[in-house]
């Protein structure tokens, strides 16, 4: 039971971590512009977030790109 | 106050923080070990390894004490208030701490088998309770609220849910609670650890409630006074320079202020993390939230240029030396 806690655990962060690093180097700055103003090296400090939070962060993102779309 | 996101916006005040924290943990690890290599003479009895995981353990539940009790003690006594400003390192550093702990255990007790060492340290309970898990999920929690301290998951997750995401530091501290309890009984340490833990609870227990008692005690029993105004207080009710909390059901929390004399009303939520505005005080001119230092004009709600933060004003009437509020916000 453990070991089955332990792999959903640690795919739902390799998911994550691999989400939070390719959102950071861009897409971050479409569903939040004052990124764009800030040092780069912020990012560093949002990608553990955003690897423990990727499906909200997944959300925010094709919410922003819909957004985006529209006329 | 933010109008672009930095790594940490240092200042004198959150350096002497930092490096007091950081000074004050080094001191009580040392102390920790030390005392313990010379209680524990031979390393069969518990090598410096498991002393300094120990170490790491005990200052992460004191840390995690202090953290909680910051914020009642600040309301019971506001000389505790400076202690609110940059609690979030305090809170990145001890979840530091708590994670060097549970790497230590991990490491030592199950770096030299051949299973995964996470699983064969989780596994470990033998039919009893599994507080190595209780401790793991703590630290989970701890992990998100520390990776989301940032104002940019402020921002992003929106005031509510951000606020009510952290408020699972308490069920984070009660799984850390029956984490030391079960594994105390155990390894059967004695009743000291158990006593140690038992006061901590009841402590924070007593600091929450005695700090709500106060607080509703302070807060202004509202009256209506006519045409749904409320009659607050007196004028000379109101400290130069404070302000004083109005709760009514159906409506925020609205800090009046007097700002050198001119009455005037606002949102209690700071705009930031929701800070306490009303127990804040007016500096250069705005009312200060006590927990980061954001400002507001008492007179319209909003931060000094170049911040774009605002807060919701109140329209206020002083009608013989009473203060009167009307509780629907301006503009609707």
């Amino acid at each position: 039971m453990i070991d089955v806690l332990l792999i959903v655990i640690g795919v739902y962060f390799a998911i994550g971590v691999v989400f939070a690093v390719v959102v950071a180097a861009g897409p971050i700055k479409s569903f939040d512009s004052v990124v764009a103003d800030s040092p780069l090296r912020f990012r560093f400090i949002a990608t553990p977030g955003m690897a423990a939070l990727w499906p909200i962060m997944a959300g925010k993102l094709v919410g922003a790109k819909n957004t985006s779309r529209e006329p | 106050m933010s109008n672009r996101y930095v790594l940490v916006q240092w200042n004198r005040h959150k350096k002497i923080y930092d490096i007091v924290t950081l000074a004050g943990m080094v001191l009580f690890l040392t102390v920790y070990v030390g005392a313990g290599m010379i209680r524990h003479q031979s390393p069969s009895e518990i090598s410096p390894p498991i002393l300094l995981m120990r170490g790491f353990g005990v200052l992460s539940i004191v840390m995690l004490h202090i953290i909680l009790s910051i914020g009642p003690l600040a309301r019971i006594d506001e000389r505790f208030s400076p202690l609110l400003y940059n609690r979030r390192h305090l809170g990145v550093m001890f979840f530091f701490a708590a994670f060097l702990h549970g790497f230590l255990v991990v490491g030592f007790y199950g770096g030299f088998g051949s299973v995964n060492p996470l699983s064969a340290i989780l596994n470990s309970s033998g039919g009893g309770v599994p507080y190595e898990l209780l401790g793991f999920m703590a630290l989970i929690i701890f992990f998100v609220m520390a990776a989301t301290s940032h104002d940019f998951w402020l921002a992003n997750l929106g005031h509510r849910f951000w606020k009510a995401m952290h408020m699972c530091v308490y069920a984070a501290y009660t799984l850390v609670v029956l984490h030391v309890a079960f594994g105390a009984m155990q390894d059967k340490q004695g009743a000291v650890t158990p006593a140690l833990l038992a006061l901590g609870v009841v402590w924070l227990g007593g600091l929450h409630i005695t700090a709500g008692l106060k607080q509703r005690k302070a807060d202004v029993a509202v009256a209506e006074a006519d045409a749904g105004w409320i009659d607050v207080c007196e004028v000379s009710e109101i400290p130069t320079s404070r302000a004083r909390v109005v709760r009514q059901a159906g409506h925020e929390a609205i800090a009046v202020v007097n700002n050198e004399g001119t009455i005037t009303a606002m949102s209690n939520v700071c705009a930031h993390q929701g800070g306490p505005l009303g127990e804040g005080q007016v500096i250069d001119g705005c009312l200060t939230c006590p927990w980061h230092g954001y400002q507001y004009d008492p007179a319209t709600g909003c931060s000094p240029p170049p911040y774009t933060e605002r807060v919701r004003t109140y329209e206020i009437r002083v009608e013989g030396g009473r203060v009167l509020l009307n509780p629907e916000p301006r503009g609707g």
